[in-house]
């Protein structure tokens, strides 16, 4: 234990202390550990559930069962420094600028920093492979307005959404001077939103990629930008104001999720009147009609496994070299004789059965096409390219702009090396572990409802339910508790919880608020099964949604407001992205109709602002009628 | 070079109430010539005591912490004010106290209100003001204060009000290795009776067990005067009055609270905190004869006025991150005020440590020329912490 704020009257003056290896490691070991296992118990919940998941109920094998185990200890590991990193370095310094910057700077160079940091952020953590690949299965002839955005204009749509990101840092910043309530920006925008995406959704060129940008809203705000705005928030609300004003740091990463949704319905407006999409009259792009769909997945629907021409032909060789086949008379004619039915001339359809229940574990242990060292450095490019870009921005920014010495430069530097080591082995966690299990799992959860082949594997798995609605409301279920379980180990949120505990001095715990946000994103996800299962529009969840959202917000004290719009913002990241773009896609491919993953993200984004403002109502609801004439009851 | 100038006719009054109710207590104060306020952000206590609301979201309420230096005579009417504005006759609205400083010495620059105005129809009703109050500061890490706040609830206080410090001591001798070690720790406040307030100190000190190596530090402060309207029930919600307000009434029909002091001695109280006490509080070992020297300066300048303190002798120090509020910086056309941040240092030491190191720091302060400084001391009646077994 560390002494509190006074020293023990134990005489020892301050100055560095020599210590031995074993001191150190004695300090050091409790610090790791403790890190380590807060870390781990906010991963295990998920990664459990996914294993169990897919042995138990879906009765399948994990493929790659070392290289995930590895990866998962990997994110772990990697969780555990990116965290601190942000704790010792990343806060502190986005805090100092906060700080410091609205008192001795003028207005324009503010929010010329502002829109800076909010363009370099989203150029810092692209989020657009990961719409590339929710984007995978778009074929431009069904959707060739979406299809051009992600291959033609994916350049524009970058920029377009950086742009959206910049004016919204801007602004929230703006706000800080003005006192703006939060309510005030997201009302008109909502409505903005709203209408835009009903004027969209009528026309069917312009109604894909309502998905698509209600998305980018989601996912532009990654692990690295939402610490730095939070805390540059922070700084700013310990001298902004005086009382009832004290949540202004908030809203910032809100308005980078709504702003990227304008921007990108904006990219697409401009370019269907420009009509230099795929196939329009002024399209110059490239992009051909690829073929139809893979055959794999023709025959699963009803529950049989294809024998291809080259089995036929082993069949015809030796009729044993396929196995037990099922034996099914079709046609001829019925007729009694001798007390017995008799079909004359009828056809023997020869057809495989499905496979029985592969064994527990597969043998594919690791999957060769992924070596640890490639994958690190590609990790750790993305690492360095992530952070180092932005903290230099900061750094310059607060010593040549506002010529501010850097307060325990020492811890800061430490910080952000263990950052950059953090965010490296996270990356490389997902890619080893988080992604491939997510990924097998979300192609498997449709077999649920549908015969599939299960990923990875040979032969044919068939529903697990009869009915089709049991099955979907078992994805819908599926799809709740992931969502909730991703969202709990999600850094960016554990980031918010810990400025909300902070700025609250501790009054609003981060647990309830990750609990909260877990809960909300859970339903979100769960509605966007059911969205994707049943074929649902976008629109006809988001619109009534958000309507609601509205009316909560109108009530809602503006605390709440500032705290549950910007979960919302945050809790799509590294971590929820992958797993629920692989079950969207996963669910997607089966049925009928579907053609991208889009849209789950944006539902998942509903939920947790709708929980933590109903959290909000309630807590108000109580304190207000245990209350006397004081605004709050100090004991219940 | 900075000049210090010297008046030791300053109080320091401190207001904690509910974050709606600052802003209006601000403006009254300022209307009234104060130039100045400090403004900590803190929380109220809130503890589940049924089973079922371990499942219910709870949010402490939060609360704000004003600290306002106010030339002495001046002391009464800016109290009247304070409570008048806060609405702090109200239950559960809040206090205020004030504690004298011993000496005070700021820089020019400091906006320190020099009073001197007389008010000749100043209210001297101070019917509801207390003078026999004891202020307890309790400074333990985080993890603690649920159950030092269970303790001190137990004994009847009311819930304490914490906010946030960042201690030196262990730490900053680690070198790089400081960054295992978090720094913040939190501050309780309970402002008690006199009567209560050696129960309330024992139910604190063992709950915490503040006198074990490296748990923490506890110390009280007498208060001239103030006013305390915090909640402090514990126990069934559905009770038609709070037994703040049954204490009250038992006090206006005995007509003092001589009536409490008996009940502490007989141990009730105290035995409500689980000490069998019997009649006589258990001797506790206890550091006499403290000050409390603090140092308000700008932020830039916490590290070194700390590095100043701990060279010249002082044992420890911790610092708080305030608003400083100036009256001056109007709020610009939208209604926000951009202030500046400061850091209020504490150190608590022994008297006949006090000058000594107050003129390492005064030196410290005019060499570096800080500017917005200011440097105060106030008694303190006792600390508790782990005192080394002499040897």
């Amino acid at each position: 234990m560390q002494p509190a704020g006074v020293d023990p009257r134990d005489g020892k003056a301050s100055g560095t202390t020599r210590l031995g290896w074993s001191d150190t490691l004695r300090i050091l070991y409790p610090y790791f550990a403790e890190n380590l296992m807060e870390q781990v118990r906010s991963v295990w919940f998920i990664v459990v559930y996914l294993v169990v998941f897919q042995i138990l109920v879906l009765g399948l094998p994990i493929v790659y069962a070392t290289m995930i185990g590895v990866g998962i200890v990997i994110v772990a590991v990697g969780l555990m420094f990116f965290m601190e990193g942000l704790r010792l370095g990343l806060m502190p310094l986005g805090e100092t600028i906060g700080a410091v910057l609205p008192r001795n700077s003028p207005l324009p160079v503010i929010l010329g920093f502002a829109f800076v940091l909010g363009l370099g952020a989203t150029f810092a953590e692209p989020a657009i492979s990961v719409l590339k690949a929710a984007g995978s299965g778009v074929a431009p002839d069904q959707a060739p307005l979406l299809f051009s955005l992600l291959n033609d204009f994916s350049g524009q749509l970058v920029l377009s959404v950086g742009l959206g990101v910049g004016a919204a840092v801007l602004l929230g910043v703006l706000r800080f001077f003005y006192g703006w309530s939060l309510k005030l920006l997201i009302v008109p925008g909502v409505l903005i939103l709203c209408g835009l995406t009903f004027v969209l959704n009528l026309d069917p060129v312009t109604q894909p990629i309502l998905a698509l940008a209600w998305d980018c809203g989601a996912v532009t705000t990654g692990p690295v930008t939402v610490p730095l705005v939070l805390a540059l928030g922070v700084g700013v609300c310990r001298i902004v104001g005086s009382g009832e004003s004290s949540n202004a740091g908030f809203g910032i990463v809100t308005l980078a999720s709504l702003f990227p949704i304008l921007a990108v319905l904006l990219l697409g407006m401009y370019h269907y009147q420009a009509k230099d999409y795929w196939g329009a009259e002024n399209y110059a792009g490239s992009a051909t009609v690829s073929s139809a769909l893979p055959d794999a997945e023709a025959g699963a629907a009803d529950g049989r496994s294809m024998i291809t021409e080259e089995e036929f032909a082993r069949y015809v060789d030796n009729p044993d070299a396929l196995g037990e086949l099922n034996i099914r008379f079709e046609g001829g004619q019925p007729e009694l004789r001798d007390g017995e039915i008799v079909l004359t001339d009828p056809t023997v359809v020869l057809s495989r059965p499905l496979v029985e229940r592969p064994a527990m574990i597969s043998d594919t242990q690791w999957d060769g096409s992924k070596s640890i060292l490639q994958g690190l450095a590609d990790a750790m490019f993305e690492a360095l390219r992530a952070i180092i870009p932005l903290c230099l921005f900061l750094f310059l920014t607060l010593r040549l702009v506002l010529r501010e010495k850097v307060q325990r430069i020492d811890e800061i530097s430490i910080g952000i090396l263990f950052a950059v080591l953090g965010m490296c082995l996270f990356v490389l966690g997902i890619s080893l572990g988080l992604t491939p299990l997510g990924s097998q799992l979300g192609s498997n959860v449709p077999g649920t409802f549908a015969a599939i082949t299960p990923w990875g594997m040979e032969g044919q798995e068939g529903p697990l339910f009869e009915s089709d609605n049991a099955g979907k409301a078992l994805a819908a279920l599926f799809g709740f508790f992931l969502g909730y379980g991703a969202t709990l180990a999600e850094p960016a949120l554990n980031a918010l919880g810990n400025t909300v505990e902070k700025i609250t001095v501790g009054a609003f715990k981060k647990k309830l608020l990750m609990q909260s946000v877990a809960f909300g994103v859970g339903l979100g996800i769960a509605a966007g099964v059911c969205k994707i299962a049943y074929n649902i529009p976008l629109a006809w969840m988001l619109l009534p949604s958000y309507l609601g959202l509205i009316v909560l917000t109108l009530v809602s004290s503006e605390e709440f407001v500032n705290f549950g719009w910007d979960s919302a913002g945050v809790t799509t990241g590294p971590i929820t992205v992958p797993l629920v773009l692989a079950m969207g896609l996963g669910i997607g491919a089966n049925v009928p109709g579907i053609i991208d993953g889009f849209g789950i993200l944006a539902l998942a984004s509903v939920g947790p602002i709708i929980t933590v403002l109903l959290i909000g109502r309630v807590v108000a609801g109580r304190q207000a009628r245990e209350g006397t004439s004081a605004p709050v009851q100090e004991s219940p | 070079m900075t000049r210090l100038i010297t008046n030791n006719k300053v109080s320091v009054v401190t207001a904690l109430l509910p974050r709606m109710s600052a802003d209006p207590v601000i403006e009254r104060v300022f209307n009234e010539g104060d130039p100045s306020v400090l403004l900590l952000s803190a929380r109220g206590t809130l503890i589940k005591d049924t089973w079922y609301q371990s499942f219910l979201p709870t949010i402490s309420p939060e609360k704000t912490l004003l600290q306002f230096f106010v030339p002495d005579p001046e002391v009464d009417h800016i109290i009247e004010e304070i409570i008048d504005s806060g609405g702090i006759q109200q239950a559960g609205a809040g206090a205020v106290f004030s504690v004298p400083c011993l000496d005070f010495a700021y820089s020019e620059d400091f906006a320190l209100w020099s009073g001197g105005q007389e008010f000749d129809d100043a209210p001297d009703a101070s019917d509801g003001l207390k003078e026999n109050l004891t202020a307890i500061f309790c400074i333990v890490q985080a993890e603690q204060t649920d159950v030092i706040s269970r303790a001190a609830l137990q004994v009847g206080t009311h819930g304490p009000i914490i906010h946030y410090c960042e201690g030196r001591g262990l730490r900053d001798s680690l070198g790089w290795l400081k960054i295992t070690k978090k720094p913040t720790k939190e501050v309780m406040i309970v402002v008690v009776d006199n009567a209560d307030a050696d129960a309330a100190v024992e139910a604190m000190v063992a709950a915490g067990r503040i006198d074990t190596p490296g748990r923490g530090f506890l110390y009280r402060m007498p208060v001239q005067k103030g006013l305390v309207s915090i909640a402090s029930t514990f126990g069934g919600r559905r009770q038609p009055a709070t037994m703040q307000q049954m204490v009250a009434a038992i006090d206006g029909l005995k007509g003092g609270t001589a009536w409490r002091e008996q009940s502490v001695q007989q141990g009730a109280a105290a035995a409500g905190a689980g000490l069998n006490l019997f009649g006589k509080l258990r001797q506790r070992q206890s550091l006499d004869g403290q000050v409390i020297l603090s140092c308000v300066s700008s932020r830039k300048n916490t590290e070194t006025v700390m590095d100043a303190l701990l060279a010249a002798g002082a044992p420890g120090a911790n610092a708080s991150q305030a608003k400083f509020i100036e009256a001056d910086a109007k709020p610009n056309s939208h209604g926000v005020r951009i202030n500046v941040e400061r850091s209020i240092i504490h150190a608590i030491i022994s008297e006949q440590q006090l000058d000594p190191i107050r003129d390492a720091l005064k030196t410290c302060v005019e060499s570096l020329e800080m500017t917005n400084v200011c440097i105060y001391s106030q008694p303190v009646s006792r600390a508790y912490t782990y005192i080394r077994p002499a040897s």
